[in-house]
C-alpha cells in the first residue's frame, strides 16, 4: 500500500547538500497525492530560486519516490508561490540550523 | 526554471580555469620574495612589480573568476551560456597571452609586451563577447545583473587601458597621458572590474550560503550609483588635474562601500544558519574589512600623506579582493564538484554533503596563515622593512600552499 506518510517517509532520505537537511523538515514540500492506481503527484518549492544544487534536489525527489515498489507515474511540480520562508521549517530543522 | 545541465558552462574547463589560477597563485608568492626590495621602498612602477600585480590579478583572480562566472551566470542570471567553444578558445588565447605578457613584463621587451598584451586583450574580448550575448537573453533586469553587466563593461575597458600602456610603450602614441592611462587602468580594474563583481555576485551567495530571508535590499541602488558616479567624477578628475573631483569621486565610492557593508550586515543579522562555513565567513569579513582599511587609510592620509599609497594599495587588493576571491572560493569549488560529481544520484543513492568534501578545521588554519603574512607583509611595506616582509610572506606562502592542496583536494572526493 502506498500513501502520503510512505512518500513523505522517503523524500526524508533527499537532502539539500548544502544545508545537510532533508526536504521534508525545510518545509519544500508543500503537497502529496497518491491516486487509486498508485500515481505520485509531488508539489515542492526551493528555498532560493535557481541554483544549481536545488536543479538535482527536484530530480532527486523524483528518484526517491519512483524508488518505491509499485509507484506507477510519479509527477513532480516546482512552484515559487508560495515563496519558501524560514517558517515552514520544522522545529527539528531549525534546531540543526542552530536556531 | 533552473537551467538543465546542457545550458551551464562546461565545467571541465572551469576546473582548468581553476586550477591555472591556482598554480599562478603559487608562482605569485615566489615572486612576491623578489619583489619585497622595490616594495619596501615603496616603488612599484618597475617591471617586477609590473610582474608581480599582473600574476596574481590576471593569472589568479581572474583565472578564477572567468571560470566560476562560467557556472554562476547560468545560476545567478537564470541564462545559459552562449557558446562552451568560444568558452574554450577564450581560454587558450587568454593563458597563451598572460603568460608571453608576463615574460613581456619581466623583460621589458616591447614588442612582446605589445604583442602578447594584444593578445590578452583578445582573450577577454571573447570572455566580455560571450557573457554579453548570454546576457542578452536576460528576461527580467535586477540590481544583481545590472551590477554585473557593468562590471564585465569595466573589465573591457580594463584591458583596452592595458592595451593602450603597453602598446604606448612600444609605439609612444600617447606620451603626454601615459600616467593618466595607467591611473585610470588602476580604477577600472580594481573598483569598477573585481570590486564590482564581488559586491554583484554576493548579492546572490551571501543569502543562499547563510540561507537569509525577509532581508532589505534598499540601499542596492545607492551602493550602485555611489560607486558609479565615484568612477566617473575620478576619471574626471584624473585626465583634468582638478583634485576637487578627486576627492569628490573618492568619497563617492567610499559611500558605495559603507552602504555595501551595512547591506551585508542587513543579511547576516537575517541569517538562519548560525555557524557560517569558513570560506564564507572570511568573504563576509573581507566587505567589513574593506571598510576599515578604507577609513585607517583616510585617517593615516591626513598624517602621512602619500606615503601611505602602497600598503593602502596592497592592503585593498589582497586584503578585500583577495580574500573575499580566496574565500568564496573554498566554498565554490566543492559546490561545483557536488554538482558534477553526484547531483543525478540524489534520491538513488547515498550521497555526499558538501561539508564532507573540504574541511573546515584545516581551512581555518589555512586562512589563519595567510591572516597573519597579509596583515605582515602590509605593515613590513608601510613600514619598508625587509626582513620582516620575507618573515610574512613566508607565513603567507605556507598558508598559500596550503589552501592550494586543500582546494585540489576536493578533485580526490
Ligand atoms: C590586457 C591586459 C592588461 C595589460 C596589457 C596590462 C598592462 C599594464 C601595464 C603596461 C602596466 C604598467 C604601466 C606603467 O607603470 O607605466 C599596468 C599596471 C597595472 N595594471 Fe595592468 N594590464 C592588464 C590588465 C590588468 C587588469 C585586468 C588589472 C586589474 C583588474 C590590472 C591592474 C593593474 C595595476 C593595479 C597596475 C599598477 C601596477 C604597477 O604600476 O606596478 N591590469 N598594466
Amino acid at each position: 500500500m502506498i500513501n502520503v506518510e510512505k512518500v513523505r517517509e522517503i523524500l526524508r532520505q533527499v537532502y539539500d547538500p548544502e544545508l545537510g537537511l532533508n526536504v521534508v523538515d525545510l518545509g519544500l514540500i508543500y503537497d502529496i497525492q497518491v491516486t487509486e492506481n498508485n500515481d505520485v503527484y509531488v508539489k515542492m518549492t526551493l528555498t532560493t530560486p535557481g541554483c544549481p544544487l536545488h536543479g538535482s534536489i527536484t530530480a532527486g525527489a523524483e528518484s526517491a519516490v519512483k524508488s518505491i515498489p509499485d509507484v506507477k507515474e510519479v509527477k513532480v511540480d516546482l512552484v515559487w508561490e508560495p515563496a519558501w520562508n524560514p517558517n515552514m521549517m520544522t522545529e527539528e530543522a531549525k534546531k540543526q540550523l542552530g536556531r | 526554471m533552473n537551467p538543465s545541465p546542457s545550458t551551464m558552462g562546461d565545467i571541465k574547463l572551469t576546473y582548468r580555469f581553476i586550477l591555472l589560477g591556482i598554480f599562478s597563485f603559487m608562482i605569485f608568492n615566489l615572486l612576491f620574495f623578489q619583489g619585497t626590495y622595490h616594495l619596501a621602498q615603496g616603488i612599484y612602477r618597475v617591471n617586477d612589480i609590473w610582474v608581480l600585480v599582473h600574476t596574481f590579478i590576471l593569472g589568479f583572480l581572474m583565472m578564477v573568476v572567468m571560470g566560476v562566472m562560467y557556472q554562476l551566470i547560468p545560476v545567478a542570471l537564470l541564462v545559459s551560456i552562449y557558446s562552451n567553444r568560444l568558452s574554450k578558445i577564450q581560454f587558450w588565447t587568454y593563458a597563451v597571452g598572460v603568460i608571453g605578457l608576463l615574460v613581456g613584463l619581466w623583460t621589458v621587451n616591447t614588442t612582446w609586451m605589445a604583442f602578447f598584451g594584444t593578445l590578452t586583450f583578445t582573450g577577454v574580448l571573447l570572455f566580455v563577447l560571450n557573457m554579453l550575448l548570454s546576457v542578452k537573453k536576460l528576461i527580467q533586469w535586477n540590481a544583481m545583473a545590472l551590477i554585473i553587466v557593468t562590471a564585465i563593461f569595466y573589465l573591457f575597458n580594463t584591458v583596452l587601458f592595458g592595451l593602450l600602456l603597453v602598446l604606448n610603450y612600444r609605439f609612444a602614441w600617447f606620451p603626454n597621458i601615459h600616467d593618466q592611462l595607467l591611473y585610470t587602468h588602476i580604477l577600472f580594474g580594481i573598483v569598477g572590474w573585481l570590486s564590482s563583481i564581488i559586491i554583484g555576485f554576493s548579492y546572490k551567495m551571501a543569502p543562499m550560503f547563510s540561507l537569509a530571508h525577509g532581508y532589505s535590499e534598499k540601499f542596492s541602488k545607492w551602493i550602485y550609483s555611489g560607486i558609479q558616479l565615484g568612477i566617473i567624477l575620478l576619471v574626471v578628475g584624473i585626465f583634468s588635474h582638478i583634485p576637487f573631483f578627486n576627492w569628490i569621486g573618492a568619497l563617492f565610492i567610499v559611500i558605495g562601500f559603507v552602504l555595501f557593508s551595512y547591506q551585508m550586515s542587513e543579511i547576516m543579522k537575517h541569517k538562519m544558519k548560525s555557524t557560517l562555513d569558513i570560506g564564507f565567513q572570511v568573504a563576509v569579513y573581507a566587505v567589513y574589512g574593506s571598510l576599515f582599511i578604507i577609513g585607517l587609510a583616510i585617517i593615516l592620509y591626513m598624517f602621512l600623506g602619500m606615503s601611505i599609497l602602497l600598503p593602502f594599495a596592497y592592503f585593498f587588493i589582497m586584503g578585500w579582493i583577495g580574500f573575499s576571491i580566496l574565500g568564496y572560493l573554498y566554498k565554490i569549488v566543492p559546490f561545483l564538484y557536488w554538482t558534477d560529481k553526484y547531483s543525478d544520484k540524489v534520491g538513488k543513492e547515498p550521497v555526499p554533503m558538501l561539508k564532507d568534501l573540504v574541511s573546515e578545521k584545516k581551512g581555518k588554519i589555512a586562512f589563519s596563515l595567510l591572516f597573519i603574512g597579509l596583515i605582515g607583509n602590509g605593515l613590513g611595506i608601510g613600514l619598508h622593512f625587509i626582513s620582516f616582509i620575507w618573515l610574512s610572506n613566508t607565513i603567507y606562502t605556507l598558508g598559500a600552499v596550503y589552501y592550494g592542496y586543500l582546494i585540489l583536494r576536493v578533485f580526490k572526493a
